[in-house]
């Protein structure tokens, strides 16, 4: 039995109501250069509680290099 | 002998962000607080539970571990699960609602 | 004022983005300057990516301003970063396992045994896509996964990236252990996942 499988450039995957991709994009949102380690909680649009300080560019787990898998 | 999983404030930080969503906001709402709360409470304890099974697995697969102790890990484990998502569902949410990265262990697999 | 990314390119860009800045490395930014959710941002940036423009991606959730973003090139290692993504594009598999199957009234080992046969496929399926990629890649990121769901980034060269899709798609197609999986092979995409990489070569 062949794989199933799907091709999808960018601007298809944009557009693609497949609910796969759209978790894809949804994933992407938060993915690149980002300033992180800020995380409030906040109730009633009150920030109350900072959690975690450290700013840094994206992060290590995203560093893996070429087929480390342990 | 396999290491002990370290969790570190950034690790517990991530998987807060997790389940916060991209605006770096755990809102706590007046009209849903208790489902906020749970949330946020069952989301850490299911972390807490995925990591625990993981390295149960880990355990087992270096033959750690005698049959008594796999029989009573799986059966903690499997009934820990139960447990969260029933009490989740108490409170209107789905396993997905908790469901995070599996933790610094689990995103390396 | 919205900041998409760094980049060294001197092409035209899509209607509502302009360049910031004038030295080597200059921002792309949003021309409208507010109400930019993180989706249109990430559509301006594909819009870029696709009309030829190499960059370095801020992710879409963020904001942050021109002036910032020229000052986080000052004050980081990221020049190194967008040099080194120069012509680089990243594509990303989403592999679907079948769901776990329910193991009905089980002992406890049974439970754990089952838990560790799902790992270990996914395990196996990953390894075989990393083992197969690493003649066509840069570099390779399995991740993030939800219970059924695996994702893996790839960084390719940006001119071979149609050719290192058609060798995966081509390739993956008879891999063993996949017959019972779903894969949607997407890009080129901007490097989201490469931002912090210090691996290009």
């Amino acid at each position: 039995m062949p794989v199933e499988m799907q091709l999808a450039s960018a601007t298809e995957t944009l557009e693609s109501s497949d609910s796969r991709l759209v978790d894809l994009v949804d994933g992407l949102l938060d993915h690149g250069v980002a300033i992180r380690g800020e995380l409030w909680l906040s109730v009633a649009d009150v920030d109350l509680v900072f959690l975690g300080l450290d700013v840094v560019l994206a992060t290590p787990d995203r560093m893996r290099p070429a087929g480390a898998l342990q | 002998m396999i290491q002990p999983i370290e969790i570190n404030t950034k690790d517990i930080s991530e998987a807060l962000t997790d389940l916060s969503g991209s605006n770096g906001r755990l809102e706590i709402d007046p009209d849903t607080v208790e489902q906020d709360l749970a949330r946020l409470v069952l989301g850490l304890v299911a972390f807490l539970r995925q990591l625990m099974e993981l390295q149960a697995i880990r355990q087992m697969e270096n033959g750690n571990l005698t049959d008594q102790q796999e029989e009573k890990l799986g059966t903690t484990l499997m009934r820990a699960e139960t447990a969260i998502y029933e009490v989740a569902a108490q409170f209107n949410l789905a396993p997905e609602d908790l469901s995070l990265d599996l933790g610094p262990l689990g995103k390396t697999i | 004022m919205i900041a998409l990314g760094w980049t060294t390119a001197n092409k035209a860009l899509p209607d509502d983005v302009t360049y910031h800045g004038d030295g080597e490395i200059r921002i792309l930014m949003m021309k409208q300057s507010t109400d930019v959710d993180a989706r249109s941002k990430l559509q301006a940036q594909v819009r870029c990516f696709e009309a030829g423009i190499d960059f370095v991606p801020i992710a879409p959730s963020q904001e942050i301003s021109p002036v910032a973003a020229e000052q986080l090139l000052a004050e980081s290692d990221l020049r190194d970063t967008v040099i080194g993504l120069q012509e680089k594009a990243q594509l990303t598999l989403v592999i679907d396992m079948p769901d776990r199957p329910k193991v009905e009234s089980p002992s406890g080992r049974a439970w754990l045994l089952e838990r560790q046969l799902h790992l270990s496929k996914k395990e196996q399926i990953v390894r075989q896509i990393s083992e197969f990629a690493q003649d066509l890649t840069l570099e390779f990121t399995p991740l993030r996964q939800s219970k059924n769901r695996m994702q893996c980034n790839m960084l390719v060269a940006r001119r071979r990236a149609h050719e290192v899709i058609r060798a995966i798609a081509l390739g993956l197609r008879h891999l063993p252990h996949l017959e019972e999986v779903k894969l949607a092979i997407t890009g080129p995409w901007p490097p989201y996942d490469f931002t912090t990489s210090k691996q290009f070569a």
